[in-house]
This record gives C-alpha cells, structure tokens and sequence, in this order.
C-alpha cells in the first residue's frame, strides 16, 4: 500500500504561536502516497492545530507545508464532527460540492459515494436528523465526491459507539486497500491507531516526539528475546555491552546496548557451546511505547 | 460560489422567516396608516404611503433584517464548520468572503423587492383614492412608483453596506449576537449622525430623501447631490470590503 518513494505531503520545521503561546514547535511530517498517517498525542498536544495548518485554515507561524505537487487533491474535515448543512438533504449536501467547484452535478458520483458510505437509503434525509456515525459518513462521502489524493481527518472516530467506530476503521481501511487513499488522521485511541495506521507521529505539548512507521515503532530494535536450553551458561556469557533484562528457565531477555549486532551475540555465546534455538526481535505495543516516549514511563498512570 | 451560496441560504427557514415578517409588518402598519386615513387623523397619499411604508421599514427592520441574515450566512458556516469545504475544494478565501458579500447582495435585494411589491399592491389597494401632490404638483402613479423605487432601492444599497459589517464582525468574533448589534448600532448611530450639522455623509443620505420631497429636482441640483452620493458609497463600499477581504484572507480561521 505504502509507497515510500513518493511523498505526498511533507511538513518542515512547522510552528504555529498564539501570541505567547507556542502550540507547535518544529513539527516534520512525511506522508507518503498510500500512508494512513496517525498523528497521535493527549488532548491538547497539537495535533489539530497541526490539521488545521495543513488544510489551511491557520497560516504557519514559522515554517513550511509542502505538497507533492499543487495538483494533490485534498479533502476531509476537523474538529471532530463533520461539516454537513444540517437544513439540507445528504444529497444535497453533495451537491453543495459540484456547486462550489462549478462542475455540473454529477448524480452518478454521488450515488457512487452514498453507497461507499452505505448512506445510499437515506440520501433524501436531512443531514441535521442524521446520528453523529452518520454524519461522519456524509463528511467522508463529501470528501470522496472528487476522488481525493489525500483525504485529513481529525478525531473521525470522536463522539461514534463502538460499532461506528469499527464501521469507521473498517471504511478507511477500504478505501486505502481499494482506491488507493492516502490519509492523515488525528486520533488518542490507540487501540484504533494500532488496527489501521501505516505511520505515526506522536506529539505532545507541541513537540514533535517522534515519526516512525508503525512496523518501526513495534520493533524494540536493541531489545531481543533468546531461547536457549543453557540459561544460566548463557547469562554467564554474555558479553559486557549487552544488558540483561529479564530470564527464565529457557529464554533470556536481553538489550544491545553498544555496538553488537544480534548474529555477533549469537556467534560469542555459540562459540561458548550454549545452544541457542532462536532470537526475535521483542515487540512493544503501541500503547506502552505512547507512555515511554510521552511521560517517560511504560506505566499509563503517569499520565493520570 | 454565489450559486451554492443562494441554495444553501435562500432555502433556510431564517430566509424565509425574514421575508414573511418584513411583510407581516408592512401589512400591519399599512392598516394602521389606512386606519388613520379613515378617521380623518391623516391624509396618506399614494405617494405618502409609500414614503412613510419605506421610512418604517429602512430605518429599523430592514438594516436589522439584513445585518441578521448577513451574521447568519456566515457565522453558521463557523457553526456548522463548512467553511472549510470550498477551502478544501480549491477555493480561494477571497472568492469564499467575495462569495458571502454577493449572497448578502443579493438577500438584501430580495427583501428589498419583496417589500416593495407588497408596499406598491397595499398602496394601490388603500391608498389610490386621492391625487398624488408632490409640492404643490400633480405626479402620475407610474412616476410616484418610480421615485418610491429609486429612494427605497438607495437606502437597500446603503443598508447593503452594513451587512458587510455584519460579516467583518463575524470574522473578527465568531458570534452572531456580536455581529447583529454591532452592525445594527453602527446603522443607527450613521442615522443620528445625519440629523448633525455639516454631516460628511450628507449627499450620501440625502439622495434617497430628496427624490421623494422635491418635485422639481433640477432646480435643488440632484444630479450633483446623486453623484457626491455614489462616490460617497463607491468609497465606504471599497473600505469595507477590502478591509473584510484583507481580514478574511489573513486570520486564521477558527471553527466553533
């Protein structure tokens, strides 16, 4: 899905000041053609001032929003609650769209989307009667109305029940797969963030804390788990620069810490005659990884 | 944009509520004037009514009508947060805000225009049975209607410009109530600075009131004041327009 040649989007050194207060600070994003993109922090980090820098409705304090080209085709809603016309119909809130663009009304397309959204039986409803869930949806189908590069969403999933949440998850997941959507999500559940994000970026206080794909993120790089018959003839042998986290009877939990690769921790402790029967890098959840990189801490009460 | 703007807008409920009580209360004050007439308490003319129907209606209900209906296309747009969308869909702020100044064009011509057809039937209906006598002359209907017009449809442009306000205000403080009394009491103080001597915006005003009080408008040199009275307007209108573009175009936008 990801292609990691092709920037879409990409943000340099963006801060944003509300007259002494700094809300964002230096802020880099990459987001490359086919990312669900997840910025993620508490509430008040700056992840929204974040969106609403890339979608233009605040001007940059300092810094640079660059996109691929000025042809990217970008779409989508802040806040949390879609923008629909409450006095109107679903449909003619996605008519609203052809108006504005001065295209003719395109029925077909609309029809395309209702039914992507699964809003096509209540086209002719007022979106104001709508439930949040499917407000959202109106909001997504609006923004898949011109076949969008690039759609942002900030808090999609805020104010949904859980099945609306799933439908939510199961939609942005489609239209990734399928149409090939690139998306920028802002979002603090990270259960959710965990099902569906591509890449993330966690912010915290307005500072950018760090920018990984997901993948990269869950793999505890210096952290490797080895399964050996000799545990303690392994703990004996291990060399100086690497820790000792955690054992029991037929593992070993251990961290490079310098230089080491885990083939030469292998070679030392095979070439002591300890039978080791395999090693995998230890992956963390995300949610642990969220605390230790915000709070310092693995513990989710720090942030309490 | 201007398009969407009036389907959006010209189909509110807001619309509508605004255009039936602008007739509403020509109606009731039109029979109250009717009612005077038939107890000898006054004398209303065609052209009379006319006069005291649009002088009730332009100096208080309309200029409010409009600043309200001004606030509430844009300030619902912060509500609802679809201000975002044109601006998402590749429209520039200045044709959003250029957009916003047409449909509140347009909302004020059309509660204008209603009022005015609804003035000149009542007008017909009760008030047709004398002479039209405008200082000391006799003037036809077709040219007591035309004056009524041209006078009502000045005092429209003027009161055009204080929607504008309406709009700024909301820009600046995303509340409607804001946006309403702001412009409402800037109307009313831009009035009572009519009534002060050497007023600067005296052609401005005076172009609607001496077309319906001077028959013979040559003689008080109208063109001259009519044209004092559009370079006048030309200025407060490109005032506040590029000041609600400039503000527009500069501010971050924030949705409620």
């Amino acid at each position: 899905m990801t292609n990691p040649d092709t920037l879409i989007l990409e943000t340099q050194h963006l801060s944003k000041s509300f007259g002494e207060i700094h809300a964002l600070k230096n802020v880099n994003m990459k987001v490359h053609l086919g990312d669900i993109y997840v910025l993620l922090g508490p509430n008040g980090a700056g992840k929204t001032t974040t969106m609403n820098l890339i979608t233009g409705l605040y001007k940059p304090s300092g810094g640079h929003i660059r996109f691929q080209n000025s042809q990217i085709n970008i779409s989508g809603f802040i806040g949390g609650h879609a923008p629909v016309y409450p006095h109107l119909s679903a449909v003619d809130n996605l008519k609203q769209a052809f108006l504005i663009s001065g295209n003719p009304v395109d029925q077909a397309q609309i029809n395309n989307v209702l039914d992507k959204v699964n809003l096509r039986a209540a086209s002719s409803r007022l979106a104001g009667e709508f439930s949040t869930g499917m407000q959202q949806r109106l909001g997504i189908a609006r923004a898949l109305l011109f076949n969008p590069d690039l759609i942002v969403l900030d808090e999609p999933t805020s104010g949904l029940d859980p099945e609306g949440i799933a439908e939510m998850r199961e939609l942005i997941l489609s239209m990734n797969i399928e149409e090939g959507i690139t998306w920028l999500i802002s979002s603090h559940i990270l259960g959710e963030v965990e099902k569906i994000a591509t890449r993330v970026c966690i912010i915290k206080d307005g500072t950018q804390r760090i920018e990984s794909s997901l993948e990269d993120m869950h793999k505890n790089k210096n952290v490797f788990m080895l399964k050996t018959s000799s545990t303690q003839m392994a703990i004996t042998h291990l060399p100086a620069d690497v820790e000792l986290l955690d054992s029991a009877e037929g593992y070993l939990m251990v961290q490079l810490t310098r230089s080491p690769s885990p083939s030469d921790l292998i070679k030392v402790l095979v070439e002591n005659g300890i039978p080791i029967h395999e090693v995998s890098p230890v992956k963390h959840r995300l949610e642990k990884l969220y605390f230790q990189i915000c709070y310092g801490t693995g513990d989710n009460n720090a942030a309490i | 944009m201007l398009r969407s703007e009036v389907n959006k807008y010209f189909h509110t409920r807001v619309f509508w509520s605004l255009i039936g009580i602008s007739v509403l209360l020509l109606v009731l004050y039109s029979f109250l004037l009717a009612g005077m007439n038939q107890v000898g308490l006054s004398n209303y003319s065609f052209l009379d009514y006319l006069v005291a129907a649009t002088n009730f209606y332009i100096n208080i209900t309309f200029p409010l009508m409009v600043c309200l209906f001004a606030a509430y296309s844009l300030g619902t747009e912060y509500q609802w947060r679809t201000l975002l969308l044109p601006l998402l869909e590749g429209r520039s702020r200045v044709s959003v805000i250029s957009s916003k100044i047409g449909l509140t064009a347009l909302a004020t011509a059309a509660l204008y225009i209603v009022f005015q057809c609804a003035a000149i039937l009542i007008a017909f209906w009760l008030f047709s049975s004398q002479e039209i006598i405008l200082e000391n002359r006799s003037i036809t209907y077709v040219e007591a209607v035309g004056r009524s017009l041209f006078s009502g449809g000045w005092s429209a442009m003027i009161i055009f410009l204080f929607g504008q306000i309406a709009l700024l205000l909301i820009i600046l403080y995303r509340s409607q109530t804001t946006a309403v009394v702001g412009s409402f009491m800037t109307f009313i103080v831009f009035i009572l600075l009519g009534n002060v001597h050497q007023n600067p915006f005296a052609p401005l005003l005076q172009v609607s009131s001496t077309m319906v009080q001077s028959a013979n408008l040559s003689r008080v040199n109208y063109m001259n004041t009519l044209a004092a009275g559009v370079i006048q307007w030309l200025i407060l209108f490109a005032l506040i327009d590029g000041l609600l573009i400039y503000v527009f175009r500069t501010r971050d936008i924030v949705l409620d």
